[in-house]
């Protein structure tokens, strides 16, 4: 179980651990005789009709260097099951790129370029000596569900005694407030979370629920504000 | 040609084009492009383990295999359940008027990831002041199908909301301790102010 080191709102923290709920599939694609089959990749082209034309000099030419030519399907490549494929970069003419370099583009809603910058992967946040805060600003359940779209969420889980009543404890005060609190990165909690090295950031609250000494800690994440294209929500 | 989905509500029915809420749409995107030496963009591609094949992208196809290792094609195999029973074909959300007849709470809704958001473009103010401040959930197919997504249906400010989930259950945990209750400080902050194009 990965970690997460996080603080409470007095400022005592700890490293917990932190795992998404497992997916529980509904819906399986099986054989007649109930067999699940395996899923496997296999090649089915080495090469691409653009290739084909910028070697050959274009459709036409491509068309009669096959009709003259009669080539045969290579058996020994096409079909073939291919595990844990590797990447890499190759150049325009299909050369192997043995040095790239790599540049982030960003890009406007409307699509339009806004800038271009080299490649900065942004550290993972989560299990680092500063921990995740806890910061001043809450919300409503009923309102967080309105104004963020929560797409990722992940258990916070206790590994001993004293972590069990530190989270115990944030669980029961966000339960009885009926709030969500954003934790996040920085002084005051509100920065992003970054969970791996080059990751997404999103903004993270924690949801927190009780029953008698059971406790459930969830930490929501929210990349998107719930509102419409081109207009306030 | 947009697809109008029909919903029931109060004896009432509403017709609606659900437009997708892409985040892109909302704050843009980065891409991540590879360049040469000659500041010429590069192509990412694959190449198998032993060094020897690479393959150009849409060069890789999926296929399933039977324990025998023979080929099962697509067309052979069938929609079962965990239990192995088959799974019935459900329509289209879009043939026929979906029934709004189930209300949930914030904790459920929560319950679930939200794979996909929509906004109800052509929602009347008739159906955002009766859908309210309540939760609706059904379950929601695109096309006629095995596999559908379970939908919410909210109103947030003057527009009404429908969001696809995975449901993402969590079980309490427990541990034989006392808890004290901390007290928690005044919080006059504002959420408004939070940036989430972070780009």
């Amino acid at each position: 179980m990965r970690t997460i080191n996080i603080a409470n709102a007095a400022k005592r923290d700890a490293q917990v651990g932190f795992e998404a709920p497992p997916k529980r599939e509904r819906v399986f694609q099986a054989l007649l005789d109930g067999q699940r089959p395996a899923n496997v990749r296999y090649v089915k082209a080495t090469t691409t009709a653009a290739a084909l034309q910028r070697e050959f000099g274009g459709l036409e030419a491509l068309g009669q260097a096959m009709i003259d030519g009669d080539p045969e399907i290579d058996l020994e490549t096409v079909g073939k099951l291919i595990e844990s494929p590797l990447r890499l970069y190759v150049t325009a003419e299909g050369e192997i790129a043995y040095r790239v370099r790599l540049q982030q583009v960003v890009y406007n809603p409307d699509g339009t370029e806004r800038e271009r910058r080299e490649l900065s992967r942004t550290p993972a946040n989560v299990s680092v000596e500063v921990p995740i805060g806890w910061s001043k600003r809450s919300i409503s359940k009923a309102d967080a569900i309105r104004r963020f779209v929560f797409s990722r969420s992940y258990q916070l889980t206790h590994t001993n005694g004293l972590t069990f009543d530190f989270l115990y404890q944030m669980a029961e005060e966000l339960q009885r407030d009926q709030v969500m609190r954003l934790v996040g990165s920085g002084p005051n909690g509100s920065g992003p979370l970054v969970l791996t090295t080059g990751g997404e950031p999103y903004r993270g609250f924690l949801e927190g629920r009780t029953d008698g000494q059971r406790y459930a800690l969830i930490l929501h994440l929210s990349n998107q504000e719930l509102k419409t294209i081109g207009g306030a929500q | 040609m947009a697809r109008i989905l029909s919903l029931t509500l109060g004896g009432h029915e509403f017709g609606v084009n659900p437009v997708k809420v892409d985040r892109t749409k909302l704050y843009g995107r980065t891409e991540t492009v590879a360049l040469d030496d000659s500041d010429n963009p590069c192509e990412l591609v694959a190449m198998d383990r032993s060094g020897t094949l690479i393959i150009p992208r849409g060069g890789l196809g999926m296929g399933a295999l039977a324990d025998d290792g023979t080929w099962a094609d697509r067309s052979e195999l069938i929609a079962v359940g965990a239990d192995g029973s088959p799974v019935p074909v459900h329509p289209s959300s879009y043939d026929t008027p979906v029934g709004l007849d189930r209300k949930v709470s914030a904790d459920e809704l929560l319950e679930c990831n939200i794979t996909a958001v929509y906004q109800l473009d052509d929602a009347s103010a008739e159906l955002t002041a009766a859908v309210g401040s309540d939760i609706y959930t059904f379950d929601y197919f695109y096309r006629a199908g095995h596999t559908g997504s379970q939908a919410f249906l909210l109103a947030s400010g003057d527009a009404v909301f429908m969001l696809l989930g995975q449901a993402s259950p969590f079980e309490l945990l427990g541990l034989d301790a006392a808890a004290e209750v901390l007290e928690l400080a005044d919080d006059d902050a504002d959420i408004d102010d939070l940036d989430f194009s972070m780009m």
